[in-house]
């Protein structure tokens, strides 16, 4: 990469009122929306638990309702008996302020929820019991905790949960956040021709600058933002250590601190621009239209809203990669089924990907010169 | 050196540029001088290979066009002069000024120096959206001064400017012809290439019509009104009528002895004349009209 | 000169490549409407003789055990308690039974009338054994259970359904309405519009607009010289530019409609704007839960608030774009605005508390929720439906009109400023 391209661009890239707008919006909301969480009790698990509490108790005095259902469900009744008592003593725990509390009975209410799944809750119709990669992943997490002996935090807006939340919660827009960022990544070169044609650099040096640009407008703000939510939530809340555990997947599900989940979710956020910025390149220059370029993004993301029946048949796209979150807690995995489907395969396919876009781009601007 | 040789370029039927065969020399300031839509801007266009001939080639200083790194090679050598319309409007002067300057990276001239130089200190920190057209083009220029390559290629730089600015940049031209770049520029401001250009080709029709060494013209001529009486005093001489009806005597041509009464029958006659050498403005009627 | 005007513009407009774009996407997305989430959307109570057959055989055995379960407790000399599960359905399967008997007669003659009428009593009985009376031996449709609140939403889904049945019965005895399955399941391509045009899918209509609109002012700069000196005032020019949006607008959601309805027709009929429909009033235990009107009430007021919403965005982008003179920014804050409200309080549970919300325009950007009273369940007030907001509607459109004005009064404001 040239060092004098990247400052030029830099330039003109960072003096764009829509990047300045998109990086102050980015670092805002990443900081300042702990104050939301802290006031609804977002990422709560009180009300969470409390409706499905009411789901259990419904069922389980449906099967009170007479011997008959009783006995012949007697498994799923015993279970779901068993989850109830769970779900007390957790709230117990909570209300009580008594971590090690809270932390045993979360571990045994996913235990006994996976349980139920031996007989797929036979009986019980209107439970609405979670799919059970979601359990497993608050399964490991509650384990990590209790290994390392770490008290569980019971509300998302102490510094490391309000990271995590935040973490997880930006991690399934950033690929809009990347997109904007770069839908006019060779536009600004189209639209400014005399300016920028006749410049003295190759195109694998633009794609690379360009590239660049894109990675320090996406990962500055990301960063700053990150810290930011982790102070700002810690002197607001209290601190917490920083090993506190996310879910995160590679060959299984599994938890492992919030720092190691935030580097590799910054890992896997910058594959994430690499291949966006060589897709609005060659959007770019095929559609010559910021909007055109931005709708066919979307687009693309919205493929990995598909039914999973659907899904497994695009596994080879881009699609359901775009989803950092989901890529990183093995939501892909479990819903595609493939469990090969970590960050690392993802981020593979993505580069592939971005090597088609920009192969294809070259060859654009490349016949472009030759045929004038 | 900057050499075309056997440029054809046609689009369609329409031959645009029929077997160029031209040699720029560094140091000189070369003007292409042309009625609207005779070529100049797609000379421009293939020296700078924006546009590729479908026969011949461009060279300078040994490299043609032939891989991507010929094409660097040669765009790192030779800057364009941009549109207007195709600046930032977000973004400064001097925003503008270190982009090219950063791009080229060709020379360690401050970009201060340049806008002193072309007095734009007063606006260079505003956002070019606040600029009139005569700051813009001053700025456009400006940005090739910051590129400072060897070959500077200038499209019309004079549009829109004064008197006072025209002058500012001729006197900055002659600056660069110092420092030893190839300027090519083409103009309608005949009078103005007149004062520096050291070239000026008149093209059409897909040729170059006239390769006139602005420099070497000494000859002088005659010049007056055409009008009955002043053909019938210069039957016996060899002249030329221009479009403009604007007789033209070679003087060489003619013996003293003749030409004292020569001019005594001109004065004779009441017939306004002036002896000067032949300029471009006439060259332009004289191929054009 | 004015009428030449707005031609050209309409004609960039519909030339410009951002807007064929949004055509497309539009016509994908009710493609994708038509032939994919209608047909594989679950209807929730289904006109299906299966499940009543099975219900039919499972209770009359389940009452058959209860039976001899009391006649054995009720033998003299046996301290014996029958099971409460017992006690119960000897008290009321009978006459469910007695109701599936009707249904599955009604639905092996086709006798939509007899049936409908049966089912209707049917979920009264059944909804007021669950609700009130607690019996434990019934529960409600798991697929009622979307908000996590279970009892209450199977109570308003059988009422809902029970109003609805009755209201179709009353548009077939009194206007000759038709009667057939894919009403009763509200399949009809008509029906299936209105339950539709509602949260989710109305935003992405109106933000539409909003990218419809952003750069119609803004792009003038590119023809700066060509614009400027036009003999209209900016006023004029601001109102044919609304004009030639609100007709872009249109033309797209004909399109999108015809397409949709050309997909849904043939497959489960057209319906007629003559069929009844209900709305909810908001007080769940009030005697009057729901109130009837017909389908072509309820898209007359829908339209009339979709003419109002589009024309509050075209607006309201229009000003964002003088304001800020980039039509990418006014694109995404009124985008912003568009769906803040679905955002902010309803994904996010803010302002069950809230009845200031009631008075923001916010509040009724997804149209279908308000006409159709689903957001007077969600908020569990009364209200929130097409008369209260109209007035909010109202107000935030001319305080966009009055911003607008004063934007056109102030001289050194222009549409466009030389390469802006």
């Amino acid at each position: 990469m040239k060092s004098t391209y990247f400052k030029a661009n830099f330039n003109i890239a960072r003096k764009s009122k829509k990047n300045i707008l998109l990086m102050g919006a980015l670092i805002v909301f990443m900081v300042f929306f702990v104050l939301l969480v802290g006031n609804q009790n977002l990422g709560d698990n009180y009300r969470q638990w409390q409706s499905y509490y009411d789901s259990l108790e419904i069922n389980i005095s449906y099967f009170n309702g007479n011997l008959l259902r009783k006995q012949k469900y007697k498994q799923t009744y015993d279970n779901l008996n068993a989850q109830e008592g769970c779900i007390a003593s957790l709230q117990n725990g909570e209300v009580l302020e008594s971590p090690q509390t809270y932390l045993e009975s979360s571990l045994n209410l996913f235990q006994t929820m996976l349980d139920g799944y031996q007989n797929n809750y036979l009986g019980a119709s209107t439970l609405n019991v979670p799919p059970k990669y979601q359990l497993r992943q608050g399964l490991v997490t509650y384990k990590y905790l209790y290994q390392h002996h770490i008290p569980a935090a019971m509300s998302s807006k102490v510094s490391v949960t309000y990271l995590i939340y935040i973490v997880n919660f930006i991690a399934v827009l950033i690929f809009f956040y990347i997109l904007l960022i770069a839908n006019d990544v060779w536009m600004v070169k189209l639209d400014h021709e005399t300016v920028l044609r006749n410049i003295p650099y190759r195109v694998e040096d633009e794609v690379k600058g360009k590239t660049m640009i894109n990675l320090v407008l996406t990962l500055v703000p990301l960063n700053i933002g990150l810290i930011g939510a982790y102070l700002f939530a810690g002197l607001l809340n209290g601190f917490c250590s920083l090993n506190y555990p996310n879910v995160f997947y590679f060959n299984k599900i599994r938890a492992i601190p919030i720092w190691l989940d935030c580097l590799i979710f910054l890992f896997y956020t910058a594959v994430l621009v690499v291949f966006v910025t060589s897709l609005t390149l060659l959007l770019n220059q095929l559609t010559k239209n910021v909007y055109l370029s931005t709708f066919i993004g979307i687009a693309l993301y919205v493929l990995s809203y598909l039914p999973s029946k659907l899904l497994k048949a695009i596994i080879w796209l881009p699609s359901v990669y775009l989803n950092v979150n989901d890529v990183l807690n093995g939501t892909v995995a479990s819903k595609t089924g493939f469990a090969g489907l970590n960050f690392a395969t993802a981020a593979i396919i993505l580069l592939i990907w971005s090597l088609v876009c920009v192969v294809w781009f070259r060859y654009l601007v490349n016949k472009k010169g030759a045929a004038r | 050196m900057l050499e075309l040789k056997d440029v054809r370029l046609a689009f369609g039927k329409n031959v645009v540029l029929d077997d160029i065969n031209l040699k720029f020399k560094q140091g000189e300031i070369v003007g292409l001088v042309a009625p609207n839509g005779t070529g100049k801007s797609t000379l421009i266009n293939v020296i700078l290979h924006n546009l590729t001939p479908q026969k011949g080639f461009v060279e300078y200083e040994g490299t043609r066009y032939q891989s991507q790194k010929d094409t660097i090679k040669l765009h790192q050598q030779i800057c364009s002069f941009p549109e207007q319309s195709d600046l930032f409007p977000f973004m400064t002067g001097r925003d503008h000024l270190n982009l090219y300057a950063d791009l080229w990276h060709n020379s360690a001239k401050p970009v201060d120096q340049i806008i002193a130089d072309l007095q734009m200190k007063s606006y260079v920190d505003r956002k070019v959206q606040t600029y009139s057209l005569g700051m813009k083009q001053r700025l456009c220029f400006a940005m090739v001064v910051a590129a400072d390559s060897p070959v500077m290629l200038l499209d019309e730089v004079m549009n829109g400017l004064d008197p006072q600015n025209v002058a500012l940049i001729s006197q900055i031209l002659l600056k660069l012809k110092e420092e030893k770049k190839l300027i090519i520029m083409a103009s309608h401001l005949l009078s103005n290439l007149q004062q520096y250009a050291d070239r000026v080709l008149f093209m059409g029709k897909g040729h170059i019509i006239e390769d006139l060494d602005n420099k070497k013209q000494k000859k002088h001529y005659l010049k007056m009104q055409s009008s009955p009486e002043a053909t019938k005093l210069l039957s016996d001489y060899h002249y030329e009528t221009l479009p403009n009806n604007l007789l033209l005597v070679p003087l060489a041509e003619i013996t003293p002895d003749k030409l004292t009464q020569l001019l005594a029958n001109l004065v004779k006659a009441d017939i306004q004349y002036s002896v000067e050498r032949i300029d471009i403005e006439d060259l332009f009627n004289k191929f054009y009209n | 000169m004015r009428w030449r005007y707005f031609l050209f513009q309409l004609k960039a407009f519909l030339l410009n490549p951002k807007n064929i774009g949004l055509f497309i996407a539009t016509i994908i997305m009710s493609l994708y409407f038509g032939l994919v989430s209608v047909p594989n959307h679950e209807v929730i109570e289904r006109v299906d003789a299966k499940p009543i057959q099975k219900e039919y055989i499972d209770d009359t055995a389940f009452l058959k055990v209860a039976r001899q379960e009391i006649a054995y407790s009720n033998k003299p000399g046996y301290f014996y308690f029958p099971s409460k599960g017992a006690v119960d359905a000897v008290g009321t399967y009978p006459k469910v039974l007695a109701c599936d008997k009707q249904l599955l007669r009604a639905l092996k003659k086709n006798d939509w009338q007899t049936y409908t009428k049966y089912a209707s009593r049917r979920y009264q009985y059944i909804d007021n054994l669950i609700h009130t009376e607690g019996n434990q031996n019934f529960l409600y449709p798991a697929a009622y259970n979307k908000s996590n609140n279970y009892q209450q939403d199977g109570h308003f889904g059988y009422q809902r359904t029970r109003h609805l049945y009755n209201a179709l019965l009353a548009g077939k005895k009194n206007r000759q309405t038709p009667l057939d399955k894919n009403i009763l399941e509200e399949r009809t391509a008509l029906q299936v519009m209105q339950n539709s045009l509602s949260g989710w899918t109305v935003l992405i209509l109106v933000v539409i607009v909003c990218f419809f609109t952003a750069d119609i002012v803004t792009n003038d700069r590119k023809y700066y010289t060509v614009l400027e000196n036009i003999p209209l005032s900016k006023r004029t020019i601001l109102w044919l530019k609304t004009g030639v949006v609100e007709v872009g607008v249109l033309l797209d959601f004909i399109v999108a409609s015809v397409i949709a309805l050309f997909c849904l027709a043939p497959r489960y009929g057209m319906g007629t704007l003559r069929l009844n429909t209900v709305a909810y009033l908001g007080r769940i235990n009030f005697k009057l839960i729901f109130k009837t009107e017909t389908l072509g009430m309820y898209y007359l007021q829908f339209i009339i608030f979709a003419i109002i919403v589009s024309f509050i965005f075209i607006r309201l982008t229009i000003l964002l774009s003088l304001t800020f003179r980039n039509d990418y920014v006014a694109g995404m804050l009124s985008s912003l605005f568009a769906i803040s409200a679905k955002v902010l309080y309803f994904s996010f549970g803010m302002g069950f508390v809230h009845p200031v919300l009631e008075k923001l325009p916010m509040t009724y950007f997804s149209i279908g929720d308000s006409t159709t009273g689903n957001l007077a369940y969600l908020m569990d007030t009364p209200g929130w439906g097409f008369n209260s907001g109209l007035g909010p509607l109202l107000v935030a459109m001319l305080a966009i009109e009055t911003l607008l004005f004063l934007f056109t009064q102030i001289k050194s404001i222009p549409l466009v400023r030389r390469g802006d």
